[in-house]
């Protein structure tokens, strides 16, 4: 047990070096209402580029990227490579598909890729199918973070399901501090009055490739 | 603001023609049997892996480049 001080002392610091981080960061930016799911998904669409990068860091280099493929690598060898050509071949694809689909929701006021279709498609039932695709395809990534930190805690000696439970409810804590308006968060009750739908278009229309001018 | 008119510019084709650049990367590394193997090795490290890691600067300066035609051509007035 000594011998994982040093082990636990990295962990704790920097694990609570984070969660100061995100604390802070609640309160860097407070938004003037949480009425609107913008303002609650999208943090106001205020994010430029320099937050941005951050953010689809922190997406990409996860639980999956530090454990699963070292992991995979060291017990299976090259197959475990696979982690490198499938990022060179996903980003072009993001560059060319998501670029688009971000110029017109940004047009268009859209929250969600659900919302998209819905304008795109004009069909609410095809909206509804990818928000739940969207919900349920994200529980295994989400599980992965949980499987990666509990295998981070047993290396470093600590065992049961206890510590996990702490390590997530304390940086969600932080989110959930940020939604808690003096009146009753809208963004949690869709049936107010005051949620306020996307505007759907009665068509897309071809919308340029690039952001348009008016970004940022 | 959503009935600008959407004109085809040479500039707005070259840039078309530009995003081709992003296909190269992929074909790079789409083929495992084309790098799957340990020769010529680099400072020791097999072909397999350091052709796969090299491909990452080329598919970067892929994206840069189309990225930046992109951005002359919003910033050119064309539109």
């Amino acid at each position: 047990m000594s011998a994982h001080v040093v082990e636990i002392g990295v962990f704790v610091a920097l694990f609570v070096a984070v969660s100061v981080l995100g604390f802070v960061a609640a309160r860097w930016r407070r938004p003037s209402s949480m009425e609107h799911l913008d303002e609650w998904g999208l943090g106001g669409r205020n994010f430029g580029s320099w937050i941005t990068w951050f953010l689809i860091g922190g997406d990409l280099y996860t639980a999956y990227t530090f454990v699963a493929v070292p992991a995979l690598i060291f017990g299976a060898g090259a197959a475990g490579f696979f982690a490198v050509p499938y990022t060179i071949v996903v980003y072009p694809m993001v560059f060319y598909v998501l670029l688009r689909l971000w110029s017109v929701s940004h047009v268009h006021g859209f929250v969600t890729p659900a919302d998209f279709v819905r304008a795109r498609f004009g069909s609410p039932s095809l909206a509804l199918v990818v928000a739940l695709t969207g919900i349920i395809a994200t529980m295994p990534y989400i599980a992965l973070q949980l499987v990666g930190i509990e295998a981070v805690l047993k290396t470093l000696g600590v065992t049961g399901h206890v510590p996990i439970i702490i390590a997530f409810v304390g940086p969600s804590s932080g989110t959930w501090r940020r939604c808690r308006p003096t009146r009753s968060c809208s963004a949690c009750s869709p049936s107010s009055d005051t949620w306020r739908s996307p505007p759907v278009p009665s068509r897309c229309r071809p919308v340029p490739l690039s952001p348009p001018r008016t970004a940022r | 603001m959503t009935d600008t008119p959407y004109e085809v510019t040479a500039d707005r084709r070259a840039s078309h023609a530009l995003a081709w650049l992003l296909l190269v990367p992929v074909l790079l590394v789409a083929y495992p049997p084309l790098y799957n193997r340990s020769d010529p090795q680099l400072f020791g490290v097999p072909f397999f892996y350091w052709y796969q890691l090299a491909v990452i600067p080329v598919s970067v300066v892929c994206t840069t480049a189309v990225y930046r035609a992109g951005r002359r051509r919003r910033s050119g007035g064309s539109r």
